[in-house]
Formats: structure tokens, C-alpha cells, sequence
């Protein structure tokens, strides 16, 4: 392990690293109870689109996936509430939609020099010190966001309905939880890549449902549980010499697949009274 | 003189261009217990979105003469099925009607543990919501409901899936809480006749308000014998 932290590099990837294994389950958490677990996948990949053309117009794309996250949530809220339709199929709309985009700009501004591939799969060891300041400027207030309307958040999650007949403001807390996961999403896209963002968001989550009976327990184990990712996934990267964001997914996947077989079967550990 | 806690006027509602509610006009008055009965998609829980204020009417008024209002909407139970939240968790839910960022103080926690207690389920707040009954989790909500003390509770069809002894307890409970607490309940059910002994108004909705009134005046006047007769073989 020490020998992995002599470099700088490895030192900024496990930072950035832990920090998205923090932020991620904890606006997770919200969106996967609300059976939204795909609005992530949607609004990162929405934010190829977004990528391509910062790209081709001199923009940081940090900022231009920021923007399309933040974009694609809010019309996939919208789209969901004003039609017919059921949520995935407004995702699986979205997602295509950002992608074509991307994929036709990129087309037409041939010869521009685009890594691609940092985009799709994660850049995790080129994090420097400016970006990972970037990451933590961004993500400590979403972090802060989330524990001032816990609450809220955890009665617009469980039903609207009701938190809306209690006088909450339901919609201006949906579009704050859209912001919230544009924000997460823009910080997970350099460390898991658009490909791997949602799992990230997601797999954690649903370890921490499995295993708990709170809410509370739910938070805290995602959270462990993605600490836990990125820290393993790492090391494992480094020494097998193989791409950190897929090792990182991969050890949550077998983390979840443990949390499925029943060895840590809590079914009263909490519930003793 | 009378002391209303809600009036509607005039109230048009209607989804797809096709009026699901014409023309609604009623007052209820503080302490009442409102039963409203009618067959499948007259209008029912619209009526009472509207009255919460989760739909918006297309025409006509509704003055509501409280803040304080506590809704349980249909099919709740299933929906807890698999939520990760404890008893106590959901209940304290309800303290949120106080105020969108109010922190959870001592006293509330008090109040918290005072409104599972008045349903009986103290010994279960640390239980896994969908490890409870669905009798068990309908008055979870009503505790979670109970918890902000409020003037109005609104409920649609809440005993649905639930067994008949644990719907007549149910009911006794609402019936306790609207006479002891003097809330004003308002209640849609299809079960005509689990209502009919708390309730002291009732009402008879299918897309028009067709009846509303005391519940003895109610069976007096079967106005319509065939949606009756219909209602009461469900």
C-alpha cells in the first residue's frame, strides 16, 4: 500500500477516489429509491453531447457536462412529469439523444485532437492538483446541500404526495436533486468515465439497501461500501496494471454480489428491541 | 355559527380534455368526519388531491381555513414494501409540515414516540417498515400524519388489502382521533359500510356531487338503488 502513495499521482487518484466513493451513494441513495437509477446513466451520457461541443468550441468540458447533466435531468423531470411516458423510456430517449449529438460533432470536426477515451472510460490516474481542487470545490457543497435537506429530500423520496399536501415545496427539491446529481455526475465522469458513472451512483446504493434496515444504516453502508470500492479497486488497478475505473466498479459489483448471498443477513441485527 | 375549515365552489377538474369533476360545491366544518363514497373513477381522489393542493382545480375554488394538513394517499402500504426506513424514521417524516429545514429537537422526538404510542406500535419503531403488517404500516402513516398536530387528515381508501378486524380498529382509531383530538378527517372508501358507524357527514360523489349529508339521511334517501346496491356487493 505505501509503495502505491510515493507517487503524486496515485496520491490525487485515491483523494478524487474517495471523495466520489462519498458523494456518489449519498445522492444515490435518493435517486435509486426513487426508482430512478437510470437518470444517471441518462444524464452522463446526455453529457457526451456536451463534452464534443465544449470540445470543438474551446470550452472546459468539465463545464459543458456540467451544464448537460444539469440540462438533461431537468427535461428528463420535466419530460416524465408532461407526457405519458414511463421515466426509462424518457431516459433511454435522452441518452441516445446526447450521444448522437456527440458522436455527429465529433464526425464533423475530424482532425481535432479528442481523447475520447478519457471521456468514455475515466482519467482517474491524470488527476493533478488543480482538478482535484476542482472536485472538492464542487463536491463539499453538494455534500453540504444534502445534509441541510436530508429531510426533505428523504419525504419527496418516499412520497411526494404526501410532502407536497405537508406544504414542502416538492418541485424546487426535485430540481435541487437534479443539480445535486449534475454535480456528482460531472466529478464521477473523470474518475469512472460516462461508461461507468451510474454504476458508481448505483451498485453501492443497492449493497446498502440489501444490508440495511434504516435509512440512516442505508447512507452509511453505501457510503462504506464505496469508500471501500475505490480504495481496493485501486490498489488492484495498480498492480495488475488494468484500468482503475473498471477495477473500482468491479469490486462493488462483488461487494454487492456478497451483500445478495445472505453472509451478512441482518434480518433482525437492527430490529432487536 | 358555524366554524368551516374548508369550502369548495364551483369546482371543475377534468384530465385529457374529459371532466372528471363538475361543478363541486361543499363546506365541511371543524370537527367533522366526511366519508365520501362512489363507484371507480368518479372523481374521488382527485377531489381529494385538489383539496390538498397537490392537483390544481381547472375552475372554481377551494378555501382551505388551515395550514395544518395531513394527507395518506392510496396505496401507501405497497409502496413501503421495500423502503429502507424504519418506523420512527417515516413517523418523524411528518414534523417536516412544521417547517422544510426544522431540525428534530428533543420535544419533537417526544412527540414522535406520544403519536406511536396513540397507535400502538411504540415497541415497533425500530423495525424495518415492510417488516410490519399492512394494518401495522396504514397507522404508521397515521402517526407520521398525527405527528405535526394537525387540524385535517386526509386519507384515500386506506384500508384497501387490509383484513376486516384490523379495518374495523382502524377505523375506531380515526373515530378516536376525530372525537378525542377534534381533527376534522375526510375519508374516501368503497367499504360503505365500515364508515357509516364513525362518520358524521357523508358523501355521495360520481363526478358530480350527488349527496352529502347526515349519514341517516343518506340511507333514507337512496337517491340512486342500482350504484348502491353496486357499491355494497364490492
Amino acid at each position: 500500500m505505501m509503495d502505491i502513495l510515493q507517487y503524486s499521482f496515485m496520491r490525487y487518484a485515491l483523494m478524487s477516489g474517495i471523495f466520489v466513493g462519498i458523494l456518489c451513494p449519498i445522492i444515490g441513495v435518493f435517486l435509486v429509491l426513487k426508482n430512478l437509477s437510470l437518470i444517471a446513466d441518462g444524464m452522463a451520457h446526455f453529457s457526451f453531447g456536451g463534452i464534443a461541443l465544449g470540445i470543438v468550441l474551446g470550452i472546459s468540458p468539465t463545464y459543458m457536462i456540467l451544464l448537460f447533466s444539469i440540462l438533461g435531468g431537468l427535461l428528463i423531470n420535466y419530460v416524465i412529469r408532461r407526457t405519458k411516458l414511463y421515466g426509462d423510456t424518457v431516459i433511454a430517449i435522452l441518452l441516445s439523444t446526447g450521444l448522437a449529438i456527440g458522436i455527429t460533432i465529433i464526425s464533423l470536426a475530424r482532425g481535432t485532437n479528442f481523447n475520447i477515451n478519457a471521456y468514455l472510460f475515466g482519467s482517474l490516474l491524470a488527476i493533478d492538483e488543480k482538478e482535484l481542487m476542482s472536485i472538492i470545490l464542487l463536491g463539499i457543497p453538494a455534500i453540504i446541500l444534502v445534509i441541510i435537506f436530508y429531510r426533505p429530500l428523504l419525504y419527496i423520496t418516499f412520497d411526494e404526495d404526501s410532502a407536497k399536501a405537508s406544504g414542502l415545496p416538492v418541485e424546487s427539491i426535485n430540481i435541487l436533486l437534479v443539480i445535486l446529481s449534475a454535480v456528482t455526475i460531472a466529478i464521477t465522469i473523470k474518475v469512472a468515465g460516462i461508461l461507468l458513472t451510474s454504476a458508481l451512483i448505483v451498485i453501492p446504493v443497492a449493497t446498502g439497501i440489501q444490508i440495511s434496515n434504516s435509512f440512516k444504516m442505508t447512507l452509511l453502508s453505501s457510503v462504506v461500501t464505496g469508500i471501500i470500492s475505490v480504495i481496493l479497486g485501486l490498489i488492484i488497478s495498480y498492480y495488475l496494471n488494468i484500468a482503475p475505473g473498471g477495477a473500482i466498479v468491479l469490486v462493488s459489483v462483488l461487494i454487492f454480489l456478497l451483500s445478495i448471498s445472505g453472509l451478512f443477513d441482518q434480518k433482525g441485527y437492527y430490529s432487536k428491541t | 355559527m358555524s366554524d368551516k375549515i374548508l369550502e369548495v365552489r364551483g369546482l371543475y377538474f377534468s384530465y385529457d380534455g374529459e371532466n372528471v369533476l363538475e361543478d363541486i360545491t361543499f363546506s365541511l366544518d371543524r370537527g367533522e368526519f366526511l366519508g365520501i363514497i362512489g363507484p371507480n373513477g368518479s372523481g374521488k381522489s382527485t377531489l381529494l388531491k385538489l383539496i390538498t393542493g397537490i392537483l390544481k382545480p381547472d375552475r372554481g375554488e377551494i378555501k382551505l381555513y388551515t395550514d395544518r394538513i395531513s394527507y395518506i394517499p392510496q396505496k401507501i402500504t405497497s409502496l413501503s414494501y421495500n423502503f429502507p426506513a424504519t418506523v420512527e424514521e417515516i413517523v418523524s417524516l411528518g414534523i417536516l409540515s412544521k417547517g422544510m429545514l426544522k431540525r428534530i429537537s428533543r420535544k419533537d422526538y417526544n412527540l414522535i414516540e406520544q403519536a406511536l404510542d396513540k397507535v400502538g406500535l411504540l415497541e415497533l419503531k425500530n423495525k424495518r417498515l415492510g417488516e410490519l403488517s399492512g394494518g401495522q404500516q396504514q397507522r404508521v402513516h397515521i402517526a407520521r400524519a398525527i405527528v405535526s398536530n394537525p387540524e385535517l387528515l386526509v386519507l384515500d381508501e386506506p384500508t384497501t388489502g387490509i383484513d376486516i378486524v384490523n379495518q374495523t380498529r382502524f377505523y375506531e382509531l380515526l373515530g378516536h382521533l376525530n372525537r378525542e383530538m377534534g381533527i376534522t378527517v375526510i375519508i374516501v372508501s368503497h367499504d360503505i359500510s365500515t364508515i357509516a358507524g364513525e362518520v358524521t357527514t357523508m358523501a355521495y360523489l360520481d363526478k358530480k356531487l350527488h349527496f352529502i349529508g347526515k349519514p341517516k339521511d343518506f340511507f333514507k334517501k337512496i337517491l340512486w338503488p342500482i350504484e348502491l346496491e353496486d357499491l355494497l356487493n364490492r
